[in-house]
């Protein structure tokens, strides 16, 4: 048995708000181990932002989390806020999908690196600044002093991108959660991060979160995939097994659904009727019930619990099969 | 083309170029955003116009719609020349061609409901008044798989899928010859995606329009384009048949686009080959004189300095419909490989 470095049990996140509330996440497991990336994917509204939030204590005061988050053997759900920041950018820091909106725009690169290296390494301006030169050029930003003096509207998508998880390693995290690090970014500089995160996970031995709508960056990059549907976990496997042998009838449906390459000759794209449920209340039923072409009455009644159906390999339905 | 009927668009020589800055200090500074691009579209052919983000796709769709003025060369629409027409003069032109935006949720007027939005390009154009109006909105929103009762509807109680198949139903209520669809999915969920792409194919199937199918996704334009073109910093720099393009690329850029796109499937995706692109797209304010792509080419010292030079222009190197771009691609020799194409993903084989 290996050790776990993250471990997740039972986290519910629901969100009061004025029209009610809302179940964003519903007892939610997760478990991470050293060097290992673990890729949650799932469209948009399915938890897998808020999973990853909730974790660091990032969720709005709105946000009501339960369960139990427990870190390197510390819990982290309801520790201080003096423990939580010293947790935060240290030991698990965040890459968000938006490198825009991420950097100020008013100060230099230099000084929003220099800045979260001071914030957590007791250094002179000095020596920060040589720590920012060196992990500039550790993400592989090509004559990275003359980036240290310039604006972020300066910098192309990519290389704030970049930027972005330069200072995100500045503390050498063990764990990198990384929120759609390439939705807003070209196909050819996508290629360029995700390269960049292997090697990350490869050189530093960081292990990854990756967060993700699209399954050709987990099939790349993760070692174990989440499926997460409706606030709740809907398979989980190794990547391999996963593409290889889904259970889940949503998983399929995904998988069906993407065009890939040879696509003309594929035929047609396999459709997921319906859309996705609205979370304002838990059915008490299978969330997937009313799009699922294998759902019976038993779909309409109960809610599905994960159970292992292959080696390794757990998936919440009814009637789990590759078919 | 072949069967030497009309083309639905002819665009000769496009060039679209806005000024930017009036200030003093930026007079006179202008971003090229395309560039001399000539295509033309076939009746019943869909043309995928590909390229990352800044490469002037979009505005090359938004100058044949006329929502843009273009700078230079002409547009055919139908054999007839609208580059320059009125607004007024455009007028019964804008039934032959219709655009369905990228985003569904900016595109339907919110204080309409989604029968009055479908039925808008009808009313104007006088085709049809009351309950033939009525009639042919029931049947559009059916063709496009939308309950009825949903054009009482306003566009703010619709999903996003839905939303885009109303954007469809009102493009294609007037049954234009040409759709300009401009990134129609890249909003959308993946399973919705789906369900609107295989209703594009089978709409164009049904009713025989051309389509100029503008995105980023390969994939997307392999599924549903017969022809495809490869923009880069405002031109085209390779034009082929789907399965030709796909199967043999040849300019450098298309072979690197294509090994950095992503495949679903961890055992492909992770023992493919892949060129990483050196640095960014470059500025198109001061686009690279030469080859455009001479900044991010890892051909470069191959030809150089004629890459610098001389711009390459775009010919048919096969004598069959393959246009390329590039100083390194010639008629009767082989195009250089960057990566060996993996068998399962390389379509028909090689001649």
């Amino acid at each position: 048995m290996t050790e776990t470095l993250l471990d997740v049990r039972d986290l519910s996140v629901r969100f009061d708000t004025d029209d009610g509330a809302v179940h964003a996440v519903d007892r939610m497991s997760l478990t991470l181990e050293p060097r290992q990336v673990l890729g949650i994917v799932g469209e948009s509204g399915c938890g897998k932002s808020v999973t990853a939030l909730s974790i660091l204590g990032l969720l709005p005061k709105t946000a009501t989390v339960t369960g139990s988050v427990n870190f390197d053997g510390t819990e982290l759900l309801g520790a201080s806020k003096s423990h939580l920041r010293k947790v935060r950018g240290r030991q698990i820091s965040f890459v968000f999908q938006e490198p825009m909106t991420s950097l100020n725009p008013v100060f230099r690169i230099g000084r929003q690196v220099d800045e979260v290296i001071q914030e957590h390494m007791n250094v002179s301006k000095r020596e920060a600044r040589a720590r920012a030169l060196e992990l500039l050029d550790l993400v592989h930003i090509p004559d990275p002093a003359r980036r240290l003096d310039e604006y972020p509207h300066q910098l192309s998508g990519g290389m704030r991108q970049r930027v972005m998880i330069a200072m995100a390693l500045a503390c050498d995290p063990k764990i990198l959660i990384a929120d759609e690090p390439t939705t807003a970014l070209d196909v050819t500089i996508q290629a360029g991060i995700l390269d960049l995160l292997r090697e990350v996970r490869e050189r530093l031995g960081t292990a990854i979160v990756l967060i993700t709508h699209n399954l050709g960056v987990v099939a790349d990059l993760a070692d174990r995939v989440v499926v997460m549907y409706a606030g709740r976990k809907a398979e989980e496997a190794p990547v391999h097994e996963l593409f290889a042998h889904p259970q889940h009838p949503y998983t399929i449906g995904l998988l069906g659904a993407v065009p890939r390459a040879g696509a003309a000759r594929n035929g047609r794209l396999q459709e997921i009727p319906g859309r996705v449920p609205s979370l304002a209340e838990l059915p008490g039923h299978c969330a997937f019930a009313d799009r699922c072409p294998r759902a019976d009455e038993q779909s309409w009644s109960e809610v599905p619990e994960l159970r292992e159906v292959r080696r390794d390999h757990a998936v919440a339905c009814f009637h789990p099969g590759e078919q | 083309m072949s069967d030497g009927s009309q083309p639905v668009l002819e665009v000769e020589g496009l060039v679209k170029h806005f000024t930017i800055g009036r200030g003093v200090a930026n007079s006179g500074r202008v971003v090229h955003a395309v560039d001399g691009v000539s295509f033309s579209i076939a009746p019943g052919e869909v043309l995928g116009l590909v390229g990352e983000s800044g490469s002037g796709k979009t505005t090359v769709g938004y100058c044949v719609n006329r929502l843009y003025e273009p700078t230079a060369g002409t547009i055919r629409l139908d054999g007839a020349d609208i580059t320059h027409l009125s607004r007024r003069g455009l007028r019964p032109h804008r039934r032959r061609m219709h655009i369905v935006f990228q985003d569904p949720y900016s595109s339907l007027n919110p204080r309409m409901t989604c029968g009055q939005i479908v039925g808008e390009p009808i009313r104007l154009h006088g085709l049809a008044r009351r309950s033939a109006l009525e009639g042919r909105v029931v049947e559009l929103f059916d063709s496009v798989g939308l309950r009825p009762e949903l054009r009482f509807r306003y566009p703010h109680e619709l999903s996003g899928g839905q939303r885009q198949r109303v954007g469809l139903a009102r493009a294609l209520s007037v049954n234009p010859s040409l759709l300009i669809a401009d990134e129609p999915v890249s909003a959308l969920d993946v399973s919705v995606q789906a369900s609107v792409l295989n209703l594009m194919r089978d709409l164009r199937s049904e009713l025989g329009f051309s389509c100029l199918f503008i995105s980023h996704d390969l994939a997307t334009v392999e599924y549903l384009c017969d022809r495809v073109a490869v923009m880069y910093l405002g031109k085209i720099v390779e034009v082929a048949p789907r399965e030709e393009l796909f199967a043999r690329p040849k300019h450098p850029y298309t072979q690197a686009l294509l090994s950095a796109a992503l495949e679903p499937d961890p055992d492909l995706q992770r023992t493919r080959s892949r060129v990483v692109l050196e640095g960014d797209i470059p500025s198109p304010i001061e686009p690279p004189s030469g080859c455009r792509f001479r900044t991010r080419c890892p051909l470069e010292h191959e030809s150089a300095p004629r890459s610098t030079d001389e711009e390459p222009p775009l010919v048919d190197v096969t004598g069959r419909g393959h246009l390329v771009a590039c100083h390194l691609v010639r008629r009767g020799s082989e195009a250089p490989r960057l990566v060996e194409p993996s068998p399962e993903l390389a379509g028909a084989p090689d001649r």
